[in-house]
């Protein structure tokens, strides 16, 4: 036994006490002249009021033994009453040995329980018996964080659950202990347990898919992991398992080298038996069965950061001047641009060193860094002038093919005149080019629109609106004869009255696609006189900047991507509410739109046909989160509407089918594994696991002092009359002496 | 007889809707215009064709050897990237239209070379050009280009500004949105190319002789090719070599 001087004064109490004894300090010096029998009665006084402000209180104290506080947590969820291979709930033999292990728990414990589902519920041991699995699943984080809140906190956790359901992680700095519940005979078996990639990518990045594999029952074994993308393979692993339980991961990191949504598949299978290197390096139908398989799909949706642009221009001109200032300013371009500033036959009136020429990285541009490119722009570009190889122009045709873009932009030096006319990059052009001498025609030409519904000349307004900006342009300056416009191109804008010698529509600017790439032909290099019209004609500002970016957009194919997406969906929905969807909107250069610059829609329609408005937020600029609620089982759709500037901007739809927690949902063993491998605790198997391996893990009980009484002692009456007494005393020596 | 009478009484109407046709069709070659207004707005007739040549003759540009006059009120402003301005003498105040023009004009991408003619520092052509463009870009600035502007790199590496006189040490001009949409020169670089029926050169070059005027003529074609190309020598592709030649040195 032993005794501890406590307080029980709040701050201010403290704060007073304090500046009582200072008081008794500090007025020492003004009672120098007092008779020392009433300086000391004022000292008294000063430290009594000081003592009564501190609230003193004695405890006796008395040596006891603490036993670690532990919180045992039952997942009550719908999948708990599974009667697996034991002809009991899962819930009913957690409860069951709970209470077998009861005596070892509390001999070495002090165990909290609860039940586990929305939330974390105190039960009382009577309360396992009465137990039984509700209807919502088990929110993880929320009962874990229920648990460790406690007063006071609980030192570990045990969690007795199926593993059906979304958390891996538990509170932070609390170790959590799962328990699986769910069949004794175990088969060998194999679960895909995650395909873990971002939804979105930037085009050209390098991102990391990450697969999990739930292998039970394979030790020894070796599982094949492939992964294929748009259904051809595109990677593959070999893991081997090394225990009955076992979680195998493996990393791949694809490029995203196309635009848009690109669908992934991962497949597992097992080996009958470990191969051999060789046997690993055979095609598939010549390796040896396999036994299991599992298999599941997941998609990436691909953005574009930047555009990659290389502009090449066979001579200074006022076009090359205007769209090259144009593509330059936008920051989500990075251009490369030459110009060819002097032919071969142009004369030197001043040496080299007084030029600021540079050599024609020919090599370069065609051939080394061509492929960096998103969109090659070819103006005016004599080829034959510098003698190229025609396998550059092999190369450019190769380039398109692939999934390039080439932006063909004419004049006097250009096309059949600029010797492009019989080589292999004519074979992807929209048009059959011309032999005439004359190919080329100066003159001012007003466009026709042939395609007003095609995306590049709609320009995003509606239709009339679209053709009277159309009709308000100045015209063109100069034209380029064609033989033909081969099968497949688009015409877009068409000569009014020319034709084509095949006797069609003689283009001005064509589209086509090519292989995996598209290619874009402007028959005359005057569109900077769309620019120059804008200072005209206020309706016309910003024509050129618009027609061009969305000219870069639409050969890049990002024009045809969705401005509102959705993040694609995984293939298996967690059976809990509230589901969690993602909506991004980007601008016109795929940077987020903020939701200020918006008027978002949402429309969920379920599966009864009826139709809700679901709440959203702005998680962060442009990406909104929805949360669905009050689901039903069934098919699903929400669809998303965004307006910009009063003007559509985007939409997306999503499809999906959710269905409520299962029943007879499988044993989850590696997300009660990750959950404790997370946390620093351990994951057993319920019905092999006897509590001594996990109550080993609990920190030894301690040796605490514990209060066993309190004397409360400013409390007594007795206080209050001393403190009278002294003053009064003083008072009565100093009047006795004359010092009043 | 009744037919000559209306064709006579056509002539003015004709005239008259010629001005507001657009700019003659001249596809992807440079056009050299000049601003005409009341006053002595063409102080070198032929110049022109002396700089197209020599332009045709050093670098790839193709240009339209016959030169468009136009006035500030004419449409065809805007079919006209490349405007010269010269004169000796101040010209007329510009109206509130023609300010409000040549504003439009220039922030759209039009370029405009105002070149003081009379090499007088002070004079009354430069009072005028800064009154108007004072009044036309009241927002912008016209101040003095320093010496590594890419206007003196766009073809020959210029390292002074010549002229048929040294009045001003340094070219001006106005940025708009991210480039130079005038240039403004005082030491009459176009009477450095002026020559007399004979072919002589019209006027000395002073103090700088024959050099200065070589100095006015690669200036000269460097404003064109600034039209022509933009900020192009100021990519960073470009330093490196730039650089390594600036290194060398420049005679």
């Amino acid at each position: 036994m032993s005794w501890r001087l406590a307080s029980d004064a709040g701050t201010l109490e403290l704060a007073l006490a304090l500046g009582a004894a200072a008081a008794a300090f500090a007025t020492r010096p003004w009672q120098r002249g007092l008779p020392p029998a009433v300086r000391f009665l004022r000292a008294a006084a000063w430290l009594v009021l000081a003592a009564l402000l501190a609230k003193p209180v004695v405890h006796r104290l008395e040596s006891r033994r603490a036993l670690p506080r532990l919180a045992v947590v039952l997942d009550a969820a719908p999948s708990m009453a599974s009667l697996d291979d034991a002809g009991a709930s899962r819930l009913l033999r957690a409860a069951s040995w709970l209470k077998a292990n009861r005596k070892a728990i509390e001999a070495r414990a002090e165990p909290a329980l609860y039940a586990g589902a929305g939330g974390a519920r105190r039960l009382s041991w009577e309360d396992l018996d009465s137990l039984v699995p509700g209807r919502v699943a088990l929110d993880a984080p929320t009962t874990l964080a229920d648990a460790a809140a406690a007063a006071p906190p609980p030192e570990r956790v045990w969690l007795l659950s199926d593993g059906a359901f979304d958390a891996t992680a538990g509170p932070p700095g609390l170790a959590v202990d799962t328990l699986a519940v769910g069949p004794r005979e175990e088969r060998p078996g194999l679960t895909l347990a995650a395909a873990e990639a971002p939804d979105f990518v930037f085009l050209h990045s390098r991102f990391p898919v990450t697969v999990r594999v739930e292998a039970r029952r394979l030790e020894g074994r070796t599982v094949r992991l492939r992964m294929t993308r748009g259904g051809a393979p595109a990677a593959e692993a070999l893991l081997r398992a090394a225990s009955p339980f076992e979680v195998l991961t493996a990393s791949f990191t694809v490029e995203a080298d196309q635009l848009g949504r690109q669908e992934f598949g991962v497949s597992a299978e097992v080996l009958p038996a470990a191969p051999t290197a060789s046997e690993a390096a055979l095609p598939r139908d010549n390796a040896r069965s396999p036994a299991l398989k599992a298999a599941r799909s997941f998609a990436v949706e691909s953005i574009r950061q930047k555009y990659r642009i290389m502009y090449l221009a066979g001579r200074p001109s006022i076009e090359y001047a205007h769209l090259r200032h144009q593509l330059k300013a936008d920051p989500n371009h990075e251009l490369v641009s030459f110009v060819i500033l002097r032919n071969p036959e142009n004369v030197s009136p001043v040496p080299d060193n007084e030029l600021s020429l540079i050599p024609f990285p020919a090599t370069e541009i065609f051939v080394t860094n061509l492929f960096q490119f998103d969109l090659f722009i070819l103006e005016n570009f004599a080829y034959w002038r510098f003698n190229l190889p025609a396998a550059y122009l092999e190369n450019l045709r190769r380039f398109v093919s692939q999934g390039g873009a080439l932006l063909l932009i004419g004049g006097s030096n250009a096309l059949a005149k600029g010797g492009y006319r019989g080589t292999p990059l004519e074979e992807a052009l929209p048009v059959s080019l011309s032999g005439a001498a004359d190919e080329f025609t100066a003159g001012l030409v007003e466009p026709r629109l042939s395609a007003p519904e095609h995306p590049l000349l709609s320009m995003g307004l509606p239709p009339d609106e679209a053709a009277a900006l159309w009709k308000s342009l100045p015209p063109l300056d100069g034209w380029t004869k064609f033989d033909a416009v081969k099968p497949g191109a688009s015409v877009l804008l068409a000569h009014p009255a020319e034709r084509t010698a095949a006797g069609g529509p003689l283009p001005l600017v064509a589209v086509r696609e090519y292989g995996k790439g598209k290619v874009m032909l402007v028959g005359s290099d005057s569109t900077w006189r769309w620019k120059l019209g804008g200072g005209k004609d206020w309706r016309l500002g910003g024509f050129y900047a618009r027609f061009w970016s969305r000219a870069v957009q639409y050969l890049t194919g990002s024009l045809e991507l969705k401005k509102a997406a959705f993040a694609p969906l995984p293939d298996h929905l967690p059976a809990r509410e509230p589901l969690s969807l993602t909506l991004r909107v980007f601008d016109e250069h795929f940077r987020p739109l903020p939701g200020r610059e918006l008027d978002l829609r949402l429309s969920w329609e379920r599966p009864d046909g009826s139709r809700r408005s679901p709440a959203f937020s702005e998680r962060e600029p442009g990406v909104f989160a929805i949360e669905l609620t009050d689901l039903a089982e069934g098919r699903h759709r929400l669809f998303a509407a965004a307006r910009r500037g009063g003007q559509p901007w985007g939409e997306d739809s999503v499809e999906f089918r959710w269905e409520p927690p299962r029943g007879d949902a499988p044993l989850d063993r590696a997300r009660l594994k990750a959950l404790a491998d997370a946390s620093g605790g351990r994951s057993v198997e319920l019905h092999k696991a006897g509590p001594a391996e996990l109550l080993s893990l609990l920190p030894a009980p301690r040796e605490e002092a514990a209060v066993a009484a309190r004397s409360v002692a400013w409390t007594s009456n007795a206080w209050g009359w001393l403190l009278g007494a002294l003053l009064l005393t003083e008072w009565f020596l100093r009047r006795r002496r004359g010092f009043l | 007889m009744r037919v000559l009478l209306l064709a006579l009484l056509a002539l003015p109407v004709a005239g008259q809707v010629a001005v507001h046709l657009p700019a003659p069709a001249v596809g992807d070659q440079f056009v050299w215009t000049q601003a005409r207004y009341s006053g002595a707005w063409d102080p070198y007739p032929g110049v022109h064709a002396e700089v197209l040549r020599w332009l045709g003759e050093v670098t790839s540009v193709l240009s339209v050897p016959a030169r468009r006059e136009l006035t500030l009120k004419d449409p065809a402003l805007f079919s006209s990237p490349f405007v010269v301005l010269a004169g000796k003498q101040a010209p007329p105040a510009l109206d509130e239209a023609e300010l409000g023009r040549l504003r439009d004009y220039l922030t759209s991408g039009g370029f405009l070379w105002l070149e003081d003619s009379s090499g007088l520092p002070g004079g009354a052509f430069d009072r005028w050009a800064r009154a108007t463009l004072a009044r036309a870009l009241p927002d912008a600035e016209l101040k003095p280009l320093p010496a590594d502007h890419v206007l003196f790199k766009t073809f020959f590496l210029v390292k002074r500004i010549g002229g048929r006189v040294k009045t001003a040490g340094a070219v001006e001009g106005v940025e708009w949105g991210g480039r130079l949409a005038l240039v403004y020169t005082r030491n009459d670089l176009l009477g450095a190319w002026a020559r007399d029926p004979l072919g002589q050169w019209l006027h000395e070059c002073a103090p700088g002789g024959e050099p200065q005027r070589m100095d006015a003529r690669k200036l000269t074609l460097n404003i064109v090719m600034y039209a022509l190309t933009g900020n192009y020598k100021a990519d960073a592709v470009h330093q490196p070599f730039l650089l390594e030649k600036m290194r060398q040195g420049i005679p």
